[in-house]
């Protein structure tokens, strides 16, 4: 089987990558660069063996960890998360302020300059050990900066014996913005750095130092017998498979109460495996890309059979953390295995995984995690089946949506009618049962979809997909004034406040909103675009709010009068439907109940056809 | 029902023997019994006590968990629909509880204060172990639980209490927090076990490994059948614990195969075969056969309730469409010029439009009335009532559909002598009654304190017309001429008791609408009032009820 993980990545410029990894620096350089086969340059980061470097000292958090800064990476976040601090990427905060002091402008050799000056070249951000988390973050950062969907010169990312950099949010991030297939890393079998993030601070801090120092030695012989060594390697791994066993019970048995309670008395660690991984098993490599069946891995692969094997394990990590030599050397002698899914359901991943010998267990938390994505598959294509087939007890979501457009929305948006959404709020005919229950239906299929999305039961790449983006906006456009007239028809507001307050407003639809700002931010939209592709229907719930309001009212978001002329500003900037103009038209009874002196000198006056009273 | 694709009780109990929190619970118990005193210790954020095992010579009495005379369980709830027996617990352990109880709560309040992750782990051996389990039990049902997580870890507990006992843990939704160690050796824990009834997790140990079971029945299976494997002759059962805790947790980075070798291609039972093997039992024999059964059943009782629970949530957005119909119903009526409110117009009439909107009614009422079912034979997940979803789907379909059920009833159902009103003999359907405590205990904080501006969009109190109907009734027999006066006094107070109790609804325009349309039974009613009232000259105004104190 060829090395083919990406498309124009050849043994040489792995070969490169792994070389420029570990050339040693006689500078304070942080950074080695080479252009090769003329249209890509290498840049490979310095790696550090310092406990500083791996857990920033003044972070005190569990795991060394710190939250991304949606600012700086706007990707790096989980759209369905609602709680703000939670829906954030968090990643190891050493690693973080490695990558930052680099591209800060007060830097002597920045990264930003270098990759300025180096496009539309590709660049391959590499490293060894620490060095590879540093490349990790250094091509997410290189991707939200430079990068919309238009683009075509993506970089590479690859790492060698690389610690793991963020978590799950990270990982969801990566899989969203179809960036994961950019990032490929180099794992030998008993390497101990890729697992050392899965241990807490607390239980390695005092042999860390020391493992560190020995893990640095790239010449000099193994003490064997080396007690220390040995028993910061049992700690970690115990910590490994803490982590990998809850893993597995959370994704055969996610609603067990025990196991959730049983749980919260843990600390496990964010960190998850990100992007592609490459093993060397001895006599192959395997290249996988379930982060699940990755995280089994790292703690199976690691078991022994025996005590003896087990003793040996330790100076073994060692070497295997510098045996990446090695393993570049054989590349393209050796086969490679790809364990995917479809190669899962085909053969169970028997063949890929021959020589790691797993135990029952093993191939047991290995199948659930293929499992887990093929039920995530399975979602998205039940998904896909409700939105375009039309069954004969079931309309197709597209079909529902045509007919609000079509045959509800458009007779009602025409003079003498009053537009469809005070149509819909007053509800007079049969229609506008009908649309009722359309809205009903149509609010229960976007709740599951999002639903799914919150338990992580679709693939990451689902939020990502333009035809869905496309489909929820569309949604959202057409319904959500639909949601608002009902909201204020049935005097919600007077059961629990504002539709835009607090906790009011249907996730759905903050959802899709979500999702539509950041893909316009991707394509390279203004800040003001995206803001006024919110108020575009926001704004009736505006309107209702402020009709119950006194002209001369303060109210905890501005004054009446300011707000007033905001939202008029708004109707007049923006290209909004005529139909909001029609008489009868809540906006513009409202409009004409306002105090006499403030429309004349509105700039409404027009649209509303109004003639000073005289 | 989907079927189960892994068995995880063998899994589970590897996670939890890999981690420290076993092997930390475990040392600090030895301390506590070789010192025969209550062990507090602090380890990497986590807060443990251990409390002593204590030598008891004769097995106790059961007793009650709420004793009159001290307030400990009082605040447990034990609410049950059935005619249970009441909780029960050993005596001799609850006295020991009882000395040691506000010690360590004190103890736990104080030893927080300098931690900054708070949680507590309350753990023991043997009878140890039965004290700490009743210990985190009181703290769990303290009328303001403390917010801290709270883990339960026993080692070779005997049996706590009886059926109800462990029914009402698991009612009130703190089974979760009780994680029981037992040694397939150790007869301690199934002495007495006809009598008494598990609770919470249990961790099933052999040389071989473990395996977890989480409901009380699979967990009697269990008894009975390591009981019928009969009684090896072991005195050291402390040491077999000890020997868990060092070797089970050790042996975690030698690779276990199943001894069958050939692994199922079938992962469920490769996980079923894995688990009887760590009990020590080998699938041919008649113990490894039941233990199997034991296992498999245990896993569909607890996949059962999550699976029904989505099934559920599927038909919710079935029965949508009933909802919105009665919804519009309302509103139409409400706009029509008949100006009857749409429960008088349900009751009045029945051409189509009310019959369909009656089939709606009766579709609406026969699914809730399958959740109402499944919820009181326990047959959803034990939080189901804690999702907001469902919190929300019951109040929306309450306030709408309860006034017509009321009306339903009173156009059919309805005799004076026999059936009785609506809010009497058990008339009202039970849903409304569970719906109501979910909404008083859960759903209340989500409202916005504010005054209406204008009237609710439907009324607030889902019994208004049914009290309605009663007022009428009473309003009636006092204008009857063969009412006595003592009984005319007493109907009259109530008639005033009803008319302020609606007046306050309008005011606070909790009431809709319907209620308030101009020829509805309630103006009507208030109508006949006032006529009543003039023509015996009273002239009480409508709020100033002490009038009729004259």
């Amino acid at each position: 089987m060829a090395l083919d993980f990406i498309p124009g990545i050849s043994k040489a410029l792995i070969a490169t990558s792994w070389r420029l990894s570990t050339k040693p620096y006689t500078t304070n350089d942080q950074f080695h660069q080479e252009v090769v086969e003329d249209n890509t340059v290498v840049v490979a980061f310095r790696r550090s063996f310092l406990e500083k470097d791996w857990f920033a000292p003044a972070n005190e958090s569990s795991f060394g960890e710190t939250k991304m800064d949606p600012a700086e990476f706007p990707s790096m976040i989980s759209f369905s998360n609602d709680v703000d601090a939670d829906a954030r990427a968090t990643v190891n905060e050493a690693f973080l302020k490695s990558l930052q002091l680099l591209i800060s402008p007060s830097c002597t050799q920045s990264v930003k300059t270098l990759v300025e000056n180096m496009r539309p070249r590709r660049i391959v951000f590499t490293g060894h050990s620490s060095g590879g988390a540093t490349a990790i973050l250094a091509a997410v950062w290189y991707l939200e900066t430079f990068f919309t969907k238009k683009c075509s010169d993506f970089p590479v990312c690859l790492t060698f014996g690389a610690p793991l950099v963020g978590d799950y949010v990270f990982k969801h991030g990566l899989g969203r913005e179809n960036w994961s297939r950019l990032f490929v890393n180099f794992v030998t079998r008993f390497d101990i750095v890729p697992r050392i993030m899965l241990a807490p601070k607390a239980s390695t801090k005092q042999a860390l130092p020391y493992a560190l120092s020995q893990l640095g030695r790239t010449r000099a012989p193994i003490q064997e017998n080396d007690q220390t060594i040995a028993g910061f390697y049992a700690t970690v791994m115990k910590d490994v498979e803490t982590a990998a066993r809850q893993a597995a019970c959370e994704l055969i048995d996610g609603e067990n109460a025990f196991l959730e309670t049983f749980s919260s008395f843990l600390e496990l660690s964010p960190y998850r495996p990100a992007g592609t991984f490459v093993f060397s098993t001895g006599t192959r490599f395997v290249e996988m890309s379930n982060s699940d069946a990755i995280l089994q891995i790292l703690f199976y692969a690691y078991q022994s059979t025996n005590e003896q094997e087990l003793s040996e394990r330790p100076n073994q990590s060692i070497r295997d953390h510098h045996g990446y030599e090695e393993m570049v050397d054989s590349m393209g002698t050796k086969d490679v295995y790809q364990l995917d899914l479809n190669h899962f359901l085909s053969d169970g991943g028997e063949y890929a995984l021959f020589d790691l010998r797993l135990s029952t267990s093993a191939r047991e938390c290995v199948r659930a995690a293929f499992e887990a994505e093929k039920k995530r598959n399975d979602n998205q294509s039940k998904i896909e089946t409700t939105i375009t087939k039309q069954s004969t007890t079931k309309k197709s979501i597209e079909e529902k949506l045509k007919w609000i457009e079509e045959e509800y929305k458009q007779p009602r948006c025409q003079a003498p009618a009053k537009g469809y959404y005070d149509s819909f709020k007053e509800s007079n005919d049969d229609n506008d049962f009908k649309a009722n229950v359309t809205r009903a239906e149509l609010a229960g299929f976007f709740d599951d979809v999002l639903g799914l999305m919150k338990k992580g039961q679709l693939p990451d790449g689902f939020e990502g997909d333009s035809d869905w983006i496309k489909l929820a906006t569309g949604y959202r456009r057409l319904m959500e004034p639909l949601d608002i007239a009902n909201y204020y028809r049935h005097l919600k507001n007077e059961d629990t406040g504002s539709y835009m307050g607090k906790g009011r407003r249907p996730k759905r639809y903050k959802h899709a909103q979500k999702l539509d700002e950041h893909d316009l931010l991707k394509s390279g939209g203004t800040a003001e675009k995206i803001m006024a592709s919110c108020l575009s229907i926001c704004f009736w719930a505006e309107v209702e709010d402020l009709r119950g309001k006194k002209y001369d009212e303060v109210t905890n978001e501005g004054t009446v009068e300011e707000r007033v002329t905001k939202l008029e500003n708004f109707l007049i900037d923006e290209k909004v439907d005529d139909h909001i103009f029609l008489e009868g038209s809540t906006v513009t009874k409202w409009w004409h109940s306002l105090p006499e002196h403030h429309k004349r000198s509105s700039l409404l006056q027009q649209r509303m056809g109004y003639t000073r009273a005289t | 029902m989907e079927e189960c694709r892994f068995e995880t009780s063998e899994l589970q109990a590897s996670l939890m023997m890999s981690t420290p929190l076993w092997s930390d619970s475990w040392s600090l118990c030895n301390v506590a019994d070789s010192s025969r005193s209550i062990q507090i210790q602090h380890i990497a954020g986590t807060m443990y006590v251990a409390l002593p095992e204590v030598e008891m010579n004769q097995p106790g009495n059961l007793v009650g968990l709420e004793v009159a005379g001290d307030e400990f369980f009082s605040a447990f709830s034990t609410a049950s629909t059935s005619d249970e027996p009441p909780p029960m617990v050993n005596g001799a352990i609850r006295e020991l509880f009882v000395s040691s109880a506000r010690f360590i709560e004190s103890q736990i309040t104080q030893g927080l204060e300098m931690e900054e992750r708070k949680q507590v782990i309350i753990t023991g051996y043997s009878t140890g172990g039965a004290v700490a389990a009743l210990t985190t039990l009181w703290l769990l049902s303290q009328p303001s639980p403390p917010s801290l997580p709270l883990l339960c870890i026993t080692f070779g507990s005997p049996l706590l209490g009886n059926q109800s006992l462990s029914s009402s843990i698991s009612r009130s939704h703190v089974a979760q927090n009780f994680c029981h160690v037992v040694s397939i050796h150790d007869l301690v824990p199934r002495r007495n076990d006809e009598q008494l009834w598990p609770f919470g997790t249990y961790l099933f140990c052999s040389d071989n490994g473990g395996l977890c079971l989480d409901n009380a029945a699979s967990v009697r299976t269990m008894f009975l059948i390591l009981n019928s494997r009969g009684t090896p002759n072991i005195d050291e059962e402390r040491q077999r614990y000890e020997h868990y805790v060092s070797t089970l947790s050790h042996q975690f980075l030698i690779s276990r195969s199943s001894r069958s070798g050939d692994i199922s291609d079938n992962s469920y039972e490769a996980g079923v075969a894995l688990a009887v093997e760590s009990l020590g039992f080998s699938d041919d024999h008649p113990s490894g056969i039941s233990a199997k059964e034991c296992i498999e059943a245990a896993t569909r009782m607890s996949r059962a309730p999550i699976e029904r629970a989505s099934e559920l949530a599927i038909e919710l957005g079935d029965v949508l469409p009933s909802r919105l119909e009665i919804q519009w119903y309302k509103d139409s009526c409400e706009a029509s010029p008949k100006k009857l409110g749409y429960y008088d117009n349900f009751k009045l009439y029945s051409n189509p439009r009310e019959l369909k909107v009656n089939m709606s009614r009766a579709k609406l009422a026969k699914f809730w009335d399958r959740v109402y079912e499944m919820v009181e034979t326990n047959q959803l997940p034990p939080d189901f009532d804690f999702e907001l979803k469902w919190l929300f789907a019951t109040q929306f379909y309450q306030l709408l559909a309860e006034p017509l059920d009321i009306a339903y009833f009173y156009k059919y159902k309805y005799s004076r002598t026999g059936t009785g009103h609506y809010m009497e003999n058990g008339n009202r359907p039970k849903r409304y009654l569970l719906f109501d405590k979910w909404w008083k205990e859960r759903g209340e904080c989500h409202r916005v304190k504010t005054a209406r501006t204008r009237y609710a969009s439907t009324t607030q109190d889902t019994c208004f017309w049914a009290k309605l109907e009663e007022a009428k009734e009473w309003l009636d027999d006092v204008r009857s001429e063969g009412t006595d006066a003592q009984r005319r006094a007493l109907l009259w107070e109530k008639i005033v008791g009803f008319e302020s109790y609606a007046d306050t609804l309008v005011k606070m325009k909790d009431a809709s609408l319907d209620v308030l349309a101009e020829n509805s039974s309630y103006r009507v009613w208030v109508k006949k009032l006032e006529e009543f009232k003039t023509d015996n000259g009273i002239g009480m105004v409508v709020g100033e009820s002490d009038a009729m104190e004259t």
